[in-house]
Order: C-alpha cells, then sequence, then structure tokens
C-alpha cells in the first residue's frame, strides 16, 4: 500500500513536467506558424469566399490542435489509470 | 398516395440543395431530394439516426409515402415529430444557447464515430423540444471526407461561440446581435468587442481573433481545395478544442430589474398564494391547449400551467428572469415549460430573406390562453400604450382565453411608475380596462386579489364562448 502511494506522487509529476514542455513546444510551434503563414498567405486568386478564411485557420492550426488533442487524450489515459490504481488499492485495503 | 390539396413551401429551408420542407394540410413534412440519397441511406444505415434520437439529440421521423412538390428530384419524403414551439438563439438566454452548442457539438461526434459530419451548424437548427435542445434538421448530415477540415467551423464559430462570449465577457445582451446578423456574429466585430481578456483564453485567441484575422486576410484570395491531409485527430481535436471553449465560458445572473421582483412587490405571501390559487382555478375551468406567460418574471405563474403538463412558454424581457427561470426547468427536468427573452414592446420581426425566414412573434401564435399577470400597467403606463391598443393586442395573440390581472393606479408598483412621470394616464381606471377588453373579449371570472387592490380576469374571445 506504502509502496503505491510513494509511486503515486513521483510519477505524476514526471508526467506534468513532461505535459507542460510538451504543452509549450506545442504552442511555440503553433505560433511560428501561424505567423509565417500568416506573413506568406501563398497564391493568391481574385474572387471572394467567406469560408476561405474558415479554411485556411483550420489548415493552418491542424498540427497543434492535433497534438494538443493527442496530449489531451493520453493525459486523461494516464490519469485514469492512476484513478484506477488509487481505488483499485483501497479496495483491496479495505 | 395522397393527392396535393394545399402546397406551400416553407421559407426556411429554401437555400438546402437537399431538401426543403413543406406544409401539407397543416402538418410539416421534408422533402429529401436525389442529390442527398447516399447520405441519407448512410445516415439510417449505419445506425447513426437511430442511435442519436434514441439519445435524445435529433428530431424523430417517419418516411411517408405522399408525393411532394417537386417529385422530379425527390429522394424520400418523412414527417418529422412536430416541435412544440419553434423559438431562435436571440430569444434564448445564455444557457439555453450554451445548451444547444453543446448538444451540437455532441452531435458531430457521435456523427464522427459514424462515419458521418455535420456540414452545417446553424443555431436554428436546434430547437427545445420537451424541455431538451435537438437537432430538428435531419439533412445536416455528410458522409465525412478524410483529409478536409470541417466545412461547419466557421458557421459554430459565428452561431455559438462568438454570441456566447460576448454574452459571458461583454454585457448578455449582445445576443441580440443575432437578430441582426442571421449567419452569426460576423467574426471580426466579435474580435473588436470581445475584451483583451478574451485574447489571453488560447481557444478565443484561435476560433474568434486569429480566425477573424484569417477571414479578413482571404476574403478575397483562393486556395485550392484538394484533399490537404487534415487528420481525423486534427479535426476532432477542432471539436474539443470548440467544446472546451464552450464550456469554460459562463454567465451568473446579478440582481437585476425584474430579478428579486417577487421580493419588492406589495403583494403579501398570501395574495400571492390567492392569486396562484385563483389562477389555478380558472386553468381548470378553460382547461387549454397551450398557454403563453406574457411578462412571466422567473416562470412561477408558468408553472401552474405548465405543472399540469399544458405546453407553456415563458416570456420575459429579463435575460436573468429568463436565465433563473430556464436553469430551474433543467435542475427539475421540466418538459412542458419554455422560457424566453421577448420585449413586448419590441417582439421578435420576420427576419431573412423576405422578412420570411424567421417568423415574427405573433405568427407563431395564437396560443390557445395567454396570461398577463402584472403586466397591463407595465405596458399602459411605461410605455404608453393606450388601452384599446392593448385589447387589440390581446385579442390577436390568444384564440380562447385570457388571463389577465388588473393593477390599479393606487397599487404601489403604478404608483413608483407614476413617481418619476406626470399622470398623462387619465384612462387608465378599471372600468375603462373593462370597456376596452369587452370590444374582444367576454369577462366571464372577475375576482379580486385577496389582500390587494388588484383584479383577475378570466376573459373569453368573442366567438368562442
Amino acid at each position: 500500500m506504502l509502496g503505491c502511494l510513494v509511486t503515486l506522487k513521483k510519477e505524476p509529476k514526471m508526467v506534468h513536467a513532461y505535459r507542460q514542455i510538451a504543452a509549450y513546444t506545442v504552442i511555440f510551434l503553433f505560433a511560428s506558424i501561424v505567423l509565417v503563414l500568416l506573413i506568406y498567405p501563398g497564391r493568391a486568386y481574385a474572387y471572394l469566399d467567406p469560408g476561405t478564411g474558415s479554411y485556411v485557420l483550420q489548415l493552418l492550426i491542424a498540427s497543434a490542435i492535433g497534438a494538443l488533442f493527442a496530449l489531451k487524450m493520453f493525459w486523461k489515459r494516464v490519469s485514469t489509470f492512476f484513478k484506477n490504481l488509487v481505488s483499485r488499492t483501497l479496495d483491496s485495503d479495505k | 398516395m395522397i393527392s396535393d390539396r394545399k402546397n406551400e413551401d416553407v421559407p426556411a429551408s429554401f437555400r438546402d440543395p437537399s431538401g426543403f420542407i413543406f406544409c401539407r394540410d397543416n402538418a410539416l413534412y421534408r422533402q429529401i431530394n436525389q442529390i442527398y440519397g447516399e447520405d441519407y441511406k448512410q445516415l439510417i444505415d449505419s445506425g447513426l439516426y437511430k442511435h442519436l434520437v434514441e439519445e435524445g439529440f435529433l428530431v424523430a421521423h417517419e418516411e411517408v409515402s405522399i408525393q411532394g412538390p417537386r417529385p422530379e428530384v425527390a429522394y424520400k419524403v418523412i414527417r418529422p415529430d412536430p416541435v412544440p414551439f419553434i423559438s431562435y438563439p436571440y430569444e434564448w438566454c445564455f444557457s439555453q444557447l450554451k445548451d444547444a452548442a453543446l448538444a451540437t457539438l455532441s452531435v458531430q461526434k457521435i456523427a464522427l464515430s459514424s462515419g458521418m459530419s455535420l456540414k452545417d451548424c446553424s443555431a436554428y437548427n436546434i430547437q427545445f423540444s420537451y424541455g431538451r435542445p435537438i437537432l430538428i434538421d435531419t439533412l445536416s448530415f455528410e458522409r465525412y471526407k478524410e483529409g478536409m477540415p470541417w466545412v461547419a467551423y466557421r458557421q459554430f464559430c459565428q452561431h455559438f461561440l462568438a454570441p456566447l462570449a460576448l454574452m459571458s465577457m461583454k454585457d448578455v445582451r449582445l445576443n441580440q446581435l443575432s437578430r441582426i446578423y442571421i449567419d452569426g456574429i460576423p467574426l471580426d466585430l466579435a474580435s473588436s468587442l470581445l475584451p483583451f481578456g478574451s485574447r489571453l483564453r488560447f481557444s478565443l485567441f484561435t476560433h474568434i481573433h486569429l480566425h477573424a484575422r484569417s477571414q479578413k486576410r482571404y476574403a478575397d484570395r483562393a486556395v485550392e481545395r484538394g484533399n490537404r491531409n487534415f487528420g481525423s485527430l486534427a479535426f476532432r481535436g477542432i471539436i474539443d478544442s470548440l467544446e472546451t471553449s464552450i464550456r469554460r465560458l459562463t454567465w451568473q445572473p446579478e440582481k437585476t430589474e425584474w430579478g428579486s421582483y417577487y421580493n419588492e412587490t406589495n403583494y403579501t405571501s398570501s395574495s400571492f398564494m390567492h392569486k396562484r390559487e385563483l389562477l389555478g382555478n380558472f386553468l381548470t375551468h378553460t382547461n387549454p391547449t397551450t398557454v403563453w406567460d406574457l411578462g412571466a418574471n422567473t416562470g412561477f405563474f408558468s408553472r401552474v400551467a405548465s405543472d399540469r403538463s399544458i405546453p407553456t412558454v415563458s416570456f420575459d424581457i429579463d435575460p436573468a428572469a429568463v436565465e433563473k427561470n430556464y436553469l430551474q426547468c433543467v435542475k427539475n427536468g421540466e418538459k412542458h415549460l419554455l422560457p424566453l427573452c421577448l420585449d413586448l414592446t419590441n417582439p421578435s420581426p420576420g427576419i431573412g430573406w423576405a422578412n420570411e425566414e424567421r417568423h415574427p412573434f405573433l405568427n407563431r401564435g395564437p396560443a390557445d390562453t395567454v396570461l398577463a399577470l402584472a403586466l397591463v400597467h407595465h405596458l399602459a403606463i411605461s410605455n404608453n400604450v393606450p388601452l384599446d391598443r392593448l385589447a387589440a393586442f390581446f385579442g390577436k395573440v390568444c384564440s380562447r382565453a385570457l388571463i389577465i390581472e388588473f393593477v390599479p393606479k393606487k397599487d404601489s408598483q403604478v404608483q413608483r411608475l407614476l413617481s418619476t412621470r406626470d399622470d398623462i394616464f387619465p384612462d387608465y381606471q378599471q372600468e375603462a380596462f373593462e370597456r376596452a377588453f369587452s370590444h374582444y373579449f367576454y369577462l366571464e371570472k372577475t375576482e379580486p386579489i385577496s389582500g390587494s387592490e388588484r383584479t383577475l380576469y378570466l376573459m373569453v374571445k368573442r366567438g368562442n364562448a
């Protein structure tokens, strides 16, 4: 029981640090991509479409949003794993 | 096949090439065009339709064998279950719009798991039916195209995210912008109105501020719309980011003009309860099929009707009162009460193409029975509406009965209204009130409310007695 608790205290800190580094990296990459792409919009044609900007934005943010979502899913799995571990440990201690 | 008797396209659905709504013999139908056939087939065959209907997210329908108005392009005709009352986003309180947004995203997430996606995200596709926000446009789905961004992203941001952010972070009354901009609030406008702090939230910075910049930048440019390898992770990421963003937006109703009205009136609790008892007796007498409570505040008296399973719409001008009313409905799981924001002195007009896409308030009636409790003095004195015009209005808004409270000049509420203005209302007297309303109604019951100077009337519309 004690062993489980010690492991529990250490693991989330590591995951938390990893999560923060990854999040900052993603945000930095995201900001760079957006800035570069907004400054250099690529080929231009002359017709009006209010949806084009929405379409382009999604392409611009795709990598960052996708990465953040993957990270969130990963974090959810980790926290669910530890929550289950704690509840199982508590149940077995009863 | 049933022969055509009365065909009428419903003006709200002309834009979609997939199909359209039409009315026949007082029932609503939807013609599905051949162009949408494959998508409809997948909606049904994948089990998505069944799943969404069972979860209470999508209006149920049945396929019928009548001929639609344009049989040359028809694939099928369906009859959706009727929605008790059609309401619009500019009539919803904050939490109603938020719940509508979250329902839309839930539908999208379920659709993705069945290989489909929402191709439009108009807030008008959501209606409140039996206490829940549901999608009423069965033709909103398309087969998910791997590698392509979400086609309804712009519409979701304009119809839901922008108004909710404005209501939450700036002023709750800004949902009235939806009344002007039928395709949602332009993002550049939302971006300019939102406080600086909104830029510090990653999701709002991306989906509103950056989105607005991108729209402006690419307004007159084209991009090649080939397969952009927009992965499903990115697709789901955008839905998740929007959902997180919506969930984080909150609004707390402060004490407003009407929020604490019941505590500040000159009612004693016994006269308040007597009024409720009288109202209950009147409703038993008339047994209405539908009720509109005009000036309902937080819906205390509306519940006398809705608790009897009468479909009841509870209108009030105050967004805080409507918010409290709605939250109570959600908390108690009330199915027969729909709270809505409405300024009776300037009710919702017909908007959109030819002023016909969204119906004006009066065209969505009449209600069987209308309640006008502690309302007349506000309309007659605060808004200077003469009694004969008031009577004519109530004659239009109800089809059978009117339960109306007369509040005399000596009542403290009227005295409060008159304290800051000259008394230019010599006709505001009980006899004149009865005379004006007698043109349109029989005064069936007249009951004084104990412990007050007020009178509660049950009036039956002439021609219905």
